[in-house]
């Protein structure tokens, strides 16, 4: 199951690496933006990130664990590829705690590296998917209104009706309204659904959180 | 017509021109010859007599008539001297002949006669006839007989002489030498006759230096003046001899002197004797001068000195031409102090006959102070009583302030030796004990000076063994000072490291050991610490040179990488552009093309490495390998002597020099022989020994044999022990080896081990010699 929207980035200093990535992938089916530094790839336009990034352990200037590090504070999910020129067990490690995908040796072998590719872009996916369903969430959110919010956060923090209505000062009658107008707009098919959103959102009463 | 006459003349024969002297007629001449009464005769060639004077009738008794006409040789029977027909041809060759002949008268008598023959030749030159006149010399001759005979008795009595008899002429030439003479001076007649005196039995000279020419010349002159005189004479072996001469001048009728008779008595013995005595008391005098010796003789009785010698008076101050000086100057002149100790002590020895010495001192009218040795002994007359006493009294003064000179002198030595900082040792060359030590010597043993005195060195010197000590008395007797590092022992046990001097020398006709030892525990605490430095900087050098192989290799494996990834990675891509139904040709011709560019690129890469690594191993000195192994083993020489181990070198004087990094060639030196002390430190049965030999193994390469005594290594694992990390050493790295055998790859040579026979491990190394370029030296 091939991507062909998904585009492949390559970070390494040297040409003949840079360009056998570049035809590698290119004939796997994949298109393919390649880059001479970390520089060159954090000046890149940002409207559409890339799914996967072959980048090069040792490069001047910036490293490639130092570019890790500088997506990771720029909030850059993108499955990194490490390669290197020869086995670096304590890079390796710390490339692999930073969640790379894989950490290839070169010359590598040609099934590896497209396996570690499949393998980022479908991180990579999964990754779109979290943040998609989580800006469908926040929407939902954000469509109720600032009673059914607090309504909501306190029936997530698992209070009954009854305490939802001595907390809000409100007739147990209305808490049930404000209940049903929540439960479809945030489209819950049952209490503990509405529970699973509060928590991805993160929102529960001040109380208990 | 002159011309005609000139023609003549010269056409005339030649002619003898006649005499000019007034000729006299035969008859003249006859008469004249008969003046004289010489026998005067002439006679043709044959001898028959033409002619016979008055002189002839008279002498021989035949008359001018009875004569002529006879043969004169049967006339008068004569009787030559030489055969006729000689004498002959003597007269025609000479005109003349002289001699004695025997003519025999008429009446029968001989008479000798001294005849002269004169030749007569006619106008042409033609010997015609000889005139012949005789003297009589019988009378003479009679009388020279007689003569002879008084001659020769006389002769006989002064050729049997026991005396020298010499005659000689005023000029000084030598008439005659008696036989005696002859024997004496070494002379035979012949060789002495007409000689002068000077230069043969006078010399110019004598020994003492008179001049013997001008002695002739006054005895000559004035004879009368030197009828006895004592000159030196001279035998011909050139000998000195002494005669006394008695002379006799023999004075001609005029009454002047002409000859010298002399009669000489050989007196040189005598001569001799009467030198030897004034020579010894010269030498008396002059060995009392020198040793300040004066001697006496004092006469107890009268209490008054017999005799004082010139020394004597000297040292006294005193004045010979005064005479022996009364005994009370003599005790004016004893130091006050000395003065009652003195005369006690000498009239005390005089009272009883004894024999005294003593010291005391004396001082002179200007305040000279002498010390003087005497000496007193007493001499007895017949009947046993003391005659006189003779002694002597010498002036040590000289010697006194030389000993305390001397003894200050020592005292002052002594205080220096103590003060030394290094330990001194006097020892008996022949007893090998100790004589004297300093005081460094006793603090730095423990032991007092009384307690090391007479002891033997091995007590506290751990290296000193019999054999030692005969090889320092070997070494030292050709005059070598033997430094060397020992350990001493002190009196606690404790030890400590000395560098000794042995020297020899001799005093008072013995020999003695002269040991001067240096502590030099700070110097080898100091010299320990250096070498645990050069140990660690080793070691770090060769940590390092890991690591640095370590760097290359990542640095070469990655440097091949990149390109070989762009390989790896188009081949793949190509494969794939070429796959599937509809073949993306342009794709994958690009990809091949980049599989060839970063395959050069690869082999750029690994080329680079190549010469890099090259360059950094251009070792191109040029070295003797005798002298980097001498290096080496200067600086594991403490190493081996700690371990026992002996290590001995057989080196080849025309070793080839080689090219090479003289470090790293020190280093494979290095690792080799601290491998072998260290494979040696186990063995305990057998020597430890370590053998280094070099050769030539032929015109262009040496080989390098380093041989040891150790366990040797497992035939199994011997093809193992170059690997790198390989080691049977509990600390090893495991690398000497394998770097070694890397340099001399580097420098073109081989590194090797071989089995030996009996116990040990041979390892061998070869190296090519020294060129120029360096692309010989290059793996």
């Amino acid at each position: 199951m091939r991507q062909p929207e998904a585009v492949i980035a390559i970070v390494d200093d040297d040409l003949s690496v840079r360009e056998g990535l570049e035809t590698l992938i290119r004939s796997a089916g994949w298109r393919v933006e390649t880059f001479a530094s970390a520089q060159e790839f954090l000046a890149r336009p940002r409207a559409e990130a890339p799914s996967c990034l072959i980048l090069d352990l040792q490069l001047p200037g910036l490293s490639g664990l130092d570019l890790q590090k500088r997506m990771a504070e720029l909030e850059l999910e993108i499955p990194i590829v490490f390669l290197t020129g020869h086995g670096n067990i304590p890079a390796s490690v710390q490339a692999m705690k930073a969640g790379a995908v894989e950490f290839l040796t070169k010359p590598f072998d040609e099934q590896d590296l497209l396996r570690a590719i499949e393998e980022a872009l479908e991180r990579d996916r999964r990754t779109r998917r979290r943040y998609a369903e989580m800006r469908e969430l926040q929407g939902r959110y954000e469509s109720l209104t600032a009673r059914e919010q607090e309504v909501m956060q306190q029936v997530v923090s698992g209070l009954l009706n009854k305490q939802v209505a001595a907390e809000l000062k409100i007739s147990e009658v209305t808490v049930k309204v404000h209940r049903g107008q929540v439960m479809r707009k945030m489209r819950a098919d049952s209490l503990a659904d509405l529970v699973r959103m509060g928590d991805r959102l993160g929102i529960r009463s001040g109380k208990t959180s | 017509m002159t011309l005609t006459r000139t023609m003549q003349t010269n056409m005339r024969k030649p002619e003898a021109k006649p005499a000019d002297e007034p000729a006299l007629s035969l008859q003249e001449q006859a008469n004249l010859l008969n003046v004289t009464r010489d026998a005067i005769f002439v006679m043709d060639m044959e001898g028959v007599i033409k002619y016979w004077n008055l002189g002839a009738e008279e002498r021989y008794g035949w008359t001018a008539e009875q004569a002529v006409g006879r043969v004169v040789y049967d006339l008068l029977k004569t009787v030559f001297p030489a055969p006729l027909e000689q004498i002959k041809a003597e007269v025609v060759g000479t005109s003349r002949w002289e001699g004695e002949l025997v003519h025999t008268k008429k009446d029968g008598t001989q008479v000798v006669v001294a005849s002269r023959w004169s030749l007569q030749r006619d106008k042409q030159g033609a010997p015609v006839a000889i005139l012949e006149t005789n003297n009589d010399i019988t009378g003479r001759k009679r009388a020279e007989a007689a003569l002879r005979e008084t001659e020769r008795k006389y002769q006989e009595l002064v050729e049997h002489a026991n005396s020298i008899i010499l005659h000689w002429q005023r000029d000084g030439r030598i008439i005659h030498l008696n036989e005696f003479g002859q024997r004496f001076f070494g002379y035979t007649e012949s060789e002495i006759r007409g000689r002068h005196v000077i230069g043969t039995i006078v010399p110019e000279t004598e020994s003492r230096g008179r001049d013997l020419h001008t002695l002739m010349d006054e005895i000559c002159a004035n004879p009368s003046a030197f009828e006895q005189n004592v000159n030196e004479n001279m035998r011909r072996n050139g000998e000195r001899v002494w005669i006394a001469w008695t002379n006799k001048v023999l004075l001609n009728p005029m009454g002047e002197v002409t000859e010298i008779l002399s009669i000489g008595v050989d007196i040189t013995a005598r001569k001799r004797a009467e030198q030897a005595l004034r020579r010894s008391e010269a030498y008396l005098a002059e060995a009392q001068r020198l040793t300040h010796t004066g001697s006496w003789a004092w006469n107890p009785a009268t209490r008054q000195s017999l005799y004082w010698s010139d020394e004597m008076f000297r040292i006294f101050g005193l004045n010979p031409q005064e005479g022996v000086p009364p005994t009370e100057t003599f005790w004016q002149r004893i130091h006050p102090e000395d003065l009652d100790r003195t005369r006690e002590l000498l009239l005390g020895a005089a009272a009883g006959n004894m024999e005294y010495e003593h010291d005391h001192r004396i001082v002179l009218p200007d305040g000279t102070v002498k010390h003087i040795h005497a000496i007193g002994h007493p001499v007895l007359d017949e009947n046993g009583k003391v005659a006189e006493y003779v002694g002597t009294a010498v002036d040590v003064t000289e010697r006194k302030r030389a000993e305390e000179a001397l003894h200050e002198s020592e005292t002052r030595f002594r205080t220096f030796v103590d003060h030394a900082a290094d330990a001194l040792f006097i020892l008996d060359f022949e007893q090998g004990t100790v004589v004297d030590v300093n005081r460094s010597a006793c603090e730095s043993l423990g032991y007092t000076r009384q307690e090391l005195i007479g002891m033997t060195p091995m007590a506290f010197d751990v290296n000193l063994g019999q054999p030692a000590l005969e090889s320092f008395a070997e070494r030292t007797a050709a005059g070598e000072t033997v430094i060397d590092t020992h350990w001493h022992r002190r009196k606690d046990g404790s030890l400590f490291p000395v560098e000794v001097h042995t020297s020899q020398y001799w005093y008072g006709g013995r020999r003695f050991l002269l040991k001067l030892a240096r502590d030099i525990s700070d110097r080898l605490r100091a010299e320990e610490q250096r070498q645990r430095l050069h140990q660690l900087e080793a070691d770090l050098a060769h940590i390092n040179r890991v690591s640095m192989m370590g760097e290359l290799t990542a640095s070469i494996a990655h440097e091949v990488n990149q390109p070989l990834s762009g390989v790896v990675s188009n081949g793949g891509a190509c494969l794939r552009w070429l796959a599937g139904d509809a073949p993306n040709v342009e794709e994958a011709r690009e990809a091949a093309r980049r599989i060839v560019r970063d395959g050069k690129r690869a082999g750029e890469v690994i080329a680079r490495v190549r010469a890099l690594v090259k360059r950094a191993a251009t070792p191109s000195e040029k070295l003797d390998l005798n002298e980097i192994i001498r290096e080496v083993l200067a600086l594991v020489g403490d190493e081996a002597k700690r371990k026992s181990v002996n290590i001995r070198t057989q080196f080849a004087d025309d070793l080839l020099p080689i090219s090479g990094d003289r470090v790293q060639l020190q280093q494979v030196m290095l690792n080799l022989v601290m491998n072998a002390i260290e494979a040696m430190s186990s063995v305990e049965e057998r020597p430890r020994e370590l053998l280094i030999t070099t050769r030539n193994i032929d015109a262009d390469q040496i080989l390098v044999t380093v041989k040891d005594s150790g366990p040797g290594i497992d035939p199994n694992t011997l093809d193992k022990i170059f690997d790198p990390f390989y080691t049977t050493k509990p600390g090893g790295m495991g690398m000497g080896l394998s770097i070694s055998r890397s340099i001399l790859l580097a420098h073109g040579g081989r590194l090797w081990a071989a089995a030996k026979d009996g116990p040990g491990t041979i390892f061998h190394f070869s190296l090519p010699k020294y060129h120029d370029e360096e692309s010989n030296a290059a793996a």
